[in-house]
């Protein structure tokens, strides 16, 4: 009780301050009575009524877990501390309108004030007190000899899927207590025998739970949303509130069932494709490999798996991402700040995590779609120690090909395969193994005219060990293997010309949270080898001969550190350093050239062949990540921050959109790293009960932007510098987001204006674009807005309608002819000065949702989606050729150019 | 069930394209220089033209001017304006040896000033021999109509020492053919004209050959033309290999891709391709074209009618003798109305 006392000595303190006008309400009344199984607002109640006293406290902070006390003689304020304990909340009297619960580390006068004054606006009213849900279980048996034993286990969003973080897990009879940390995982000590612990959260219908144990035991638990049960309950969405009381700027939290009710493109749930209604996130069109985050080109975002790098998130040339949903756990974007233990990327990190297996009892989900179809099952190996998950995933879109006119087309194919599995085992009660293997596969071949395949391979290992109940350390070994193909498979000159890149990772990490701080500290050490380009005949008849090119190395070392801290009841802060050193290493050849002269074969001053392991280049740089959050107004806040981010692998492709087989390539001697400084600020405020509405901004400026020549020979090309001109880079842009997320009708409305710019900084006109002068890149779209809005017919159906628009993106165009050698050739303009018709769009998707009626057996749930509603022809790309009259045309390309309905059945078991 | 599948499936198509109406600042009146040093014996052409509005098919010819080309051994010769832009040089003084570079310098009428940067002419291939091969290709209209159609392919087969490399190659191609008139009026006389065609639209035909095999042969695809009269009677191919630098290959490959672009995710993005042609007064001045040096070797090919498979044999413009066509070609009275049409042989065409 220690702590409670230091608690509420300081509430005391405040208490006196506030307690001098008037003394009516006493909190050393006595308080005698037996208080069986009540939650604390019952208490509040019988209170009011009997001694008159009128309580303030927000309604979505107050547990509603029950609880049984007897008191005699014993004062208000220790009554009232008894029923608050865990809770984080204290008592405060506040001269003689009442007493006021808040939040231990919120309280000001502004912040009282304001909750006074919702409880008198109306704004806030009693909660309608839900039942909790009430579980037995019992683990061994009383024969045990064991006098303490361990319980833990993990308490989810069974919708989401993701952790709940902070939930409160509570033993009744001593008010011990625990919170579930990041991954929604706790750990409680106790005597073994019956006790009766209360599990909850804000906005969950709590547990009771009745636990007969007798030895170590593990279960975990689902809340359920209270908002799905309740009409008008004064619980706020908790997502809103987040992202007014969040430190992180520019961090958005994909929920997994949003992604599954998007309509989506053949019915095919898409992690990637739900970021792209996110303000500020877009691609460059629909068979366009990536995303692009506030302005950034493909290769700064930072995609992870289960925190493994992966190099390609898409499948079929960028229509789908290379996620199985089944097997999401979690999705995170950060594309605002990004805090210090992320490191390598310039725009944005993409965290997926995946599920972990049951450790209980074997389950199952999937679905059949059009295209694809998609399994995932998990379970226990050893009940309660070990669990496993495994998915997979393969397409069969090649039957919709056959059924097109073209000959051509109709003998080409497009394939692809996905296959998970993680293995988890725990040993002991504080420290687990876990175990990921992903592996992903693509084959688009054109008739026999050409063809792409490209793969990924990743697999890691994690030892996770809780120090204790606030700190945890980690360590996390990964590998990865991304490779390439591009094809011709017939002629005396088929080839097949193969690149990738590979990678060893190892991460420590430590992770230390208590009240006041959320610290993160590590080490990451990354080993790239980037694959030689290899070409090769394709076939015996081929002429070709093969030829290889080796790819340098290099070692990338980063230490962080990050603290998330409050600095007063106000103003919180995330302060990180990062520090990141880069080592290129040989076998390699490292050239200089000669000085004001354009980088090209012949203008090679020297030549060094760098031997295996040793020195070829080195950077390094220090990365500060600042982010403060201030509150100014209970239910607003105000946010900035500052990033320094270097980034040392950079994707050099000159298509028209990026492609699976883009090149890798790393900084060397004369590729410099890029470099960027973010700033980002933003305005976040609730209003009411389930609205919200924000405003960021962001300035970014880049240093050393990779930018090709005009019509680079990129492949098989050992002076690829030569063919990449310096340039600088700079984006910046403004989002608004408003959003309603309770209620019948949800939904969000979002609208983005975002400049991505670059320029070349050579003095040399070969090495020039535009004059010089600032042009936009291929991605750069500066208005887009899109509409997202759900009707939830009742808890089973539900219908979603999306409406998305983009500013067309800038292309080349011909401005002239003229004639060479009898041949009328086109004449181009300065790089993307024009612009291709706007994107527009809209889908509609309808689903039925019968899990949700708990029926016996397999649940399941079917969705039906039309994508491309009014079959806009948005223009993938624009391209000139000339008609069998010899008359130059415009041709628009559209990938999608039709309405595309699909019908797609998920079930589990 | 399967009948919902089906009937979704047929709604859906995978793509379009389409044309649309695409406004684009048009930016004309460029220098363009197109020539090279090519020829043994002289004479070298270039041609100075300026740009013009896309869809034309002639460009305002640049007159006037003083060209000059320098070998790199101190030699210079002045060209002479033919007329119509195209200007000529006889080479008496500049002699187009293999290993030698050369440069040119212009003076517009203006007095502004250009200079090419120096080619080095390398050996060419030598061209083993020429073959054809002929097959039915139907042709998809645009209205995804289908249209019966026959194709000739000629290739150029080429032999590489074991030791050799084979270099870079462009491959030029010329085509002409025979039409003979009928008898339209007693007094006529009858004659026979050689028609010749641009084969250009099948792009421009390059060959890395440092990434082939050394000794290997290679038969590659130089031609493609649809079979209609042109195989009438007889047909000529001449097929050229040019060697060319790795500038000029790098040239002539971006052209390749300039002109091809079919714009899928694919394809480079599109560029003004800069040649070897600087401005002298203005380095900022966009100059287009290309002044190339290279030697070259050759092969001619004559197919008659009677060598195709009957299966593809084409009629002559005019017919069979004796079975005029009811739609009569004006030419096959007056043979030098077709286009492109003389009563003598192309130069390449053997006696």
């Amino acid at each position: 009780m220690p702590l409670l006392n230091r608690r509420l000595t300081f509430s005391f303190t405040l208490l006196i301050f506030w307690s001098t006008v008037s003394g009516q309400i006493n909190l050393d009344t006595e308080v005698t009575g037996v208080y069986q199984d009540m939650s604390v607002v019952e208490f509040l109640q019988v209170m009011e009524n009997k001694l008159g006293i009128t309580f303030y406290y927000h309604p979505a902070r107050i547990p509603y877990y029950k609880q049984s006390f007897t008191f005699t003689r014993t004062p208000l304020w220790k009554a009232l501390g008894s029923f608050l304990e865990g809770s984080g909340l204290d008592v405060i009297k506040y001269q003689d309108q009442g007493i006021v619960l808040a939040n231990k580390h919120g309280i000001s006068r502004e912040q009282v004030l304001s909750l006074i004054q919702n409880w008198e606006d109306g704004t806030f009213t009693k909660p309608v007190i839900l039942e909790p849900q009430q579980i037995s279980l019992l683990f061994g048996d009383s024969s045990s000899l064991l006098r303490a034993v361990e319980f833990e286990g993990t308490v989810t969003d069974p919708y989401s899927g993701q952790p709940i973080i902070g939930a409160i897990v509570q033993v009744a009879a001593s008010g011990l207590g625990t919170s579930t940390d990041e991954n929604g995982f706790f750990q409680l000590t106790f005597p073994s025998g019956f006790h009766q612990v209360a599990i909850s959260y804000l906005g969950y219908q709590s547990i009771d739970l009745r636990l007969r144990i007798h030895k170590p035991a593990q279960h975990d638990f689902e809340l359920q949303v209270q908002a799905l049960n309740l009409s008008e309950v004064v619980v706020e969405a908790t997502e809103i509130q987040d992202k007014v009381e969040d430190t992180q700027l520019g961090v958005e939290a994909i929920s997994m069932r949003e992604v599954r009710e998007l309509p989506a493109f053949l019915g095919e749930a898409d992690v990637v494709k739900s970021l792209e209604r996110l303000p500020g996130v877009s691609t460059a069109g629909e068979a366009s490999a990536g995303f692009n985050v506030r302005g950034g080109n493909v290769d700064q975002n930072l995609v992870l798996l289960d925190d493994a790098l992966l190099f390609n998130s898409s499948h079929a040339l960028g229509l789908f991402s290379i996620f199985n949903p089944d097997a999401v756990r979690s999705v995170a974007l950060y594309k605002g700040n990004i805090p210090g233990q992320f490191g390598g990327r310039l725009s944005s990190v993409l965290q997926v995590n995946l599920k972990s297996g049951n450790f209980e009892k074997w389950h199952g989900s999937g679905g059949i779609g059009l295209a694809s179809s998609r399994i995932v099952v998990d379970g226990p190996i050893v009940r309660e120690k070990s669990s496993l998950l495994l998915g997979a995933r393969a397409s069969y879109s090649s039957w919709m090909l056959k059924l097109l006119r073209d000959e051509n087309v109709r003998n080409s194919r497009v394939s692809f395969a996905d296959l998970v599995a993680k293995f988890e085992q725990k040993i002991g009660t504080r420290q687990s193994i876990t175990a990921t293997a992903y592996y992903s596969y693509d084959l688009f071949q054109f008739a026999s005219d050409f063809g792409y395949n490209w793969q990924s391979l990743i697999g890691s290992v994690a030892w996770r060990f809780l120090i204790d109940n606030n700190t945890s350390l980690s360590n996390q070994f990964s590998i990865g293997n991304y490779s390439s193909d591009q094809f011709t498979p017939e002629g005396p000159e088929s080839f097949r010309l193969t690149n990738g890149i590979q990678y060893q990772k190892n991460r420590t990490h430590l992770t230390f949270q208590n009240k006041s701080h959320f610290l993160n500290v590590g080490i990451d050490v990354i080993h790239y080898q980037m694959g030689a380009e290899r070409l090769r005949p394709f076939d015996q008849e081929s002429l070709i001969d093969p030829r290889d090119l080796s790819k340098n190395q290099a070692w990338e070392f980063s230490g962080y550190i990050n603290d998330e801290f409050e600095i007063s009841s106000k103003l919180t802060a995330s302060i990180g350093l990062r520090y990141s050193y880069f080592l290129g290493i040989g076998p390699v050849t490292r050239r200089t050239y000669e000085p004001d002269r354009v980088k090209t074969p012949s203008s090679v001053a020297t030549e060094d062949i760098i031997p295996k392991g040793h020195r070829e280049s080195n950077y390094a740089g220090f990365e500060p990540r600042l982010a403060f959050r201030l509150i100014v107004a209970p239910r607003s806040s105000l946010k900035i921050s500052y990033n320094r981010l270097n980034q040392y692998i950079h994707l050099i492709s000159n298509t028209a959109a990026p492609t699976p087989i883009d090149i890798w390539q790393l900084s060397t001697a004369n590729i410099a790293p890029q470099r960027a400084q973010n700033f980002a600020f933003g305005y976040f405020q609730n209003i009411g009960k389930s609205f919200a509405y924000s405003v960021e901004g962001f300035y970014k400026t880049i240093e050393n932007l990779p930018i090709p020549r005009n019509l680079p020979e990129l492949i098989l090309n050992p002076y690829l510098e030569t063919e990449l001109v310096p340039a600088k880079g700079k984006s910046y842009g403004v989002e608004f987001l408003f959003e309603k997320k309770e209620g019948d009708w949800s939904g969000n409305f979002n609208y983005t204006y975002s400049r991505s710019l670059a320029q070349t900084t050579s003095s040399l006109p070969e090495d020039i674009v535009n004059e010089g002068d600032w042009f936009p890149a291929s991605f750069d779209q500066p208005h887009q807005f899109s509409l997202d809005l759900k009707r939830q017919i009742n808890p089973v159906q539900s219908f979603v309608v999306n409406f998305t628009y983009k500013t067309g993106r800038p292309i080349t165009v011909p401005i002239s002819g003229y004639d060479v050698t009898g041949i009328v050739v086109t004449h181009f303009s300065d790089r993307n000065v024009v612009r291709v018709p706007a994107y527009h769009r809209l889908d509609f998707g309808y689903t039925v949702d019968k899990s949700r009626s708990k029926l016996k057996g397999v649940k399941h749930s079917f969705s039906v989606s039309l994508y491309n509603l009014y079959s806009r022809k948005n223009a993938f790309s624009v391209f000139f050729k000339r008609d069998s009259r010899n008359i130059q045309r415009s041709y628009r390309l559209a990938v999608l150019a039709s309405a595309f309905p699909s019908f797609t059945w998920n079930f589990s078991f | 069930m399967v009948r919902i599948i089906f009937f979704l499936a047929l709604m859906i198509t995978i793509g379009c394209v389409d044309q649309i109406d695409f406004d684009s600042a048009e930016e004309i009146g460029t220098l363009v220089v197109d020539g090279a040093i090519n020829n043994p014996g002289g004479p070298h052409f270039i041609q100075l033209s300026r740009t013009d509005v896309l869809g034309k098919r002639v460009f305002p010819p640049e007159t006037g001017a003083q060209v000059t080309v320098f070998d790199d051994l101190g030699n210079s010769e002045n060209y002479s304006e033919l007329g119509e832009g195209k200007y000529v040089v006889p080479g008496q003084v500049i002699e187009a040896k293999v290993g030698q570079s050369f440069h040119i310098e212009i003076v517009l009428q203006s007095g502004r000033r250009y200079r090419s940067e120096p080619e080095r002419i390398f050996p060419a291939l030598p061209i083993d021999r020429i073959t054809y091969t002929v097959q039915n290709e139907p042709l998809t209209t645009d209205e995804n109509k289908v249209l019966p159609r026959s194709t000739l392919t000629i290739s150029a087969e080429a032999t590489f020492g074991p030791d050799e490399i084979a270099g870079y190659t462009r491959y030029q191609v010329d085509h002409a053919f025979i039409i003979s008139e009928i008898l339209c009026s007693p007094l006529q006389r009858l004659k026979s004209c050689y028609v010749t065609r641009n084969v250009q639209g099948n792009g421009i035909k390059l060959l890395d050959g440092t990434r082939l095999t050394p000794g290997a042969q290679i038969s590659r695809e130089v031609a493609t033309i649809v079979l209609d009269y042109a195989l009438g009677l007889v047909a000529g191919f001449r097929v050229s290999q040019q060697s060319l630098s790795r500038r000029a290959y790098d040239y002539w490959t971006d052209l390749n891709l300039v002109t091809n672009n079919v714009g899928t995710i694919f394809d480079s993005a599109p560029a003004a391709i800069r040649g070897n042609v600087v401005s002298i007064d203005d380095p900022d001045e966009e100059v287009l074209g290309f002044f190339g040096a290279y030697a070259e070797s050759e092969k001619v090919l004559l197919i008659t009618n009677g060598e195709i498979d009957p299966e593809f044999r084409q009629l002559p413009l005019c017919g069979l003798p004796g079975l005029a066509p009811p739609n009569l070609d004006p030419a096959c009275c007056e043979c030098l109305r077709h286009e492109n049409s003389r009563p003598l042989r192309p130069e390449w065409w053997p006696n």
